[in-house]
């Protein structure tokens, strides 16, 4: 048992360095940096290194106390900013999932509409297509423009658009296929579902969303990149970098979340229907429409 | 299809022949995608490395209880149309 728990000392102490200290020291070290430099000298290589010199050498001449004091301050100051980046992953998360505060309503609005007519025209591409080549007389070519054309539709949103952003909409639209295909209210009738998925697809989905949660504080490591830069330019481009970097990771995460997700409705909405006593156990074939109302009128309670 | 590289070729005959022996070969395939083997299941649950979109469905619906010859075309995972009359869910064609 002590050996268990001084494994799990050990992952959480490299989990801690990795996560909060490592990226927290080189901020700290950068902010050091960029406001000795400014603006005016954002790439002055020369007087970095030797502000970077002073500093060492200063340090060198402390006594060991005083030294050991300034790498406790570091470590302090690099933890203090990991954990305000951590408590600012709620903000990260709202800006991928378009779940914006109410002063940017309107851009919300105005994105979603934006979104949603151009899904309904690529839609009505592929219609078109499917109008002018009849699936009885069509060739392989014709098939596959019309594959393509689909698959447009779909990478832009997997169900008609109701969020500002891309990430937003792949989960909106686990919500409308749980709604339109099944009669399902996902919102009350996913702790019901969870309760009943496999162990093996609880995993699943729990791995894909700390993916998506790993994405997510990568991204968070922008914001103070970007506070930085109101004082030190390059530090903003950095932030660039490092919010891109989170954005590409939380997007390919949330595809294969509400991939995962959309799944579990599928093969396990029935389950929830059995549980509850709505379905008999011996029926078989998916879950109906009506059959997914009755769950969502059951578990929403009147609310 | 694009050539692979020797070495690829020959890890892919490996995973075959594990696959075929019945023995695991998600160490392999992390080797093949140069991933640890959590990354490699959570990439696999997504689909398969270099997999189409797939072949567009084209969904229609009709009368539940075949009486007349409407057919409505509904939005991609868009709402399953009711019958005007009866407000039963309408059969996928």
């Amino acid at each position: 048992m002590g050996g268990f728990f001084q494994e799990l000392a050990k992952k959480l102490a490299e989990r801690w360095v990795g996560l909060l200290l490592v990226p927290g020291a080189l901020f700290v070290v950068a902010a050091v940096l960029g406001l000795h430099l400014g603006h005016g000298h954002a790439l002055d290589w020369t007087m970095a290194a030797r502000h970077v010199t002073d500093r060492v050498s200063a340090i060198g001449k402390l006594s060991g106390g005083a030294q050991a004091s300034v790498v406790m301050g570091l470590l302090i100051a690099a933890s203090a900013v990991g954990l305000v980046v951590q408590a600012m992953a709620g903000l990260s998360r709202r800006v991928f999932l378009g779940t914006w505060p109410w002063p940017l309503g309107f851009l919300v609005r105005w994105r979603t509409g934006r979104r949603r007519s151009r899904w309904h025209r690529l839609l009505e591409k592929r219609r078109e297509l499917e109008r002018a080549h009849p699936a009885d007389t069509r060739t392989a070519d014709q098939q596959r423009a019309i594959d393509r054309a689909a698959a447009k539709v779909n990478a832009l949103a997997m169900a008609e658009p109701g969020s500002a952003t891309w990430m937003g909409d792949r989960v909106h639209a686990v919500e409308a296929v749980a709604r339109n295909r099944y009669g399902l209210d996902l919102a009350f009738a996913w702790p019901r579902l969870w309760l009943v998925l496999p162990e093996t697809t609880r995993t699943e989905i729990t791995a894909a969303h700390a993916s998506f949660a790993a994405g997510v504080a990568v991204a968070g490591w922008a914001w103070p990149l970007f506070a930085l830069g109101a004082l030190w330019w390059p530090a903003f481009a950095v932030g660039l970098v490092v919010g891109a970097t989170g954005w590409v990771r939380a997007r390919s995460a949330v595809a294969d979340l509400t991939a995962l997700s959309e799944a579990a409705v599928d093969l396990h909405g029935r389950d929830l229907g059995v549980a509850l006593g709505i379905i008999a156990e011996s029926a078989v074939g998916p879950l109906t429409p009506d059959e997914g109302a009755k769950v969502t009128a059951l578990v929403r309670k009147g609310r | 299809m694009p050539r692979q590289p020797e070495s690829a070729r020959r890890l892919l005959t490996r995973i075959e022949q594990e696959a075929r022996a019945r023995r695991p070969v998600l160490a392999l395939l992390g080797e093949l995608l140069n991933g640890s083997g959590d990354e490699v299941t959570r990439e696999l649950s997504g689909g398969l490395p270099g997999m189409s979109a797939g072949r567009a469905a084209e969904e229609s619906f009709g009368c539940p209880d075949d009486a007349c010859d409407r057919n409505d075309l509904p939005v991609p995972a868009g709402p399953v149309p009711r019958c005007l009359v009866t407000g039963a869910a309408m059969r996928r064609r």
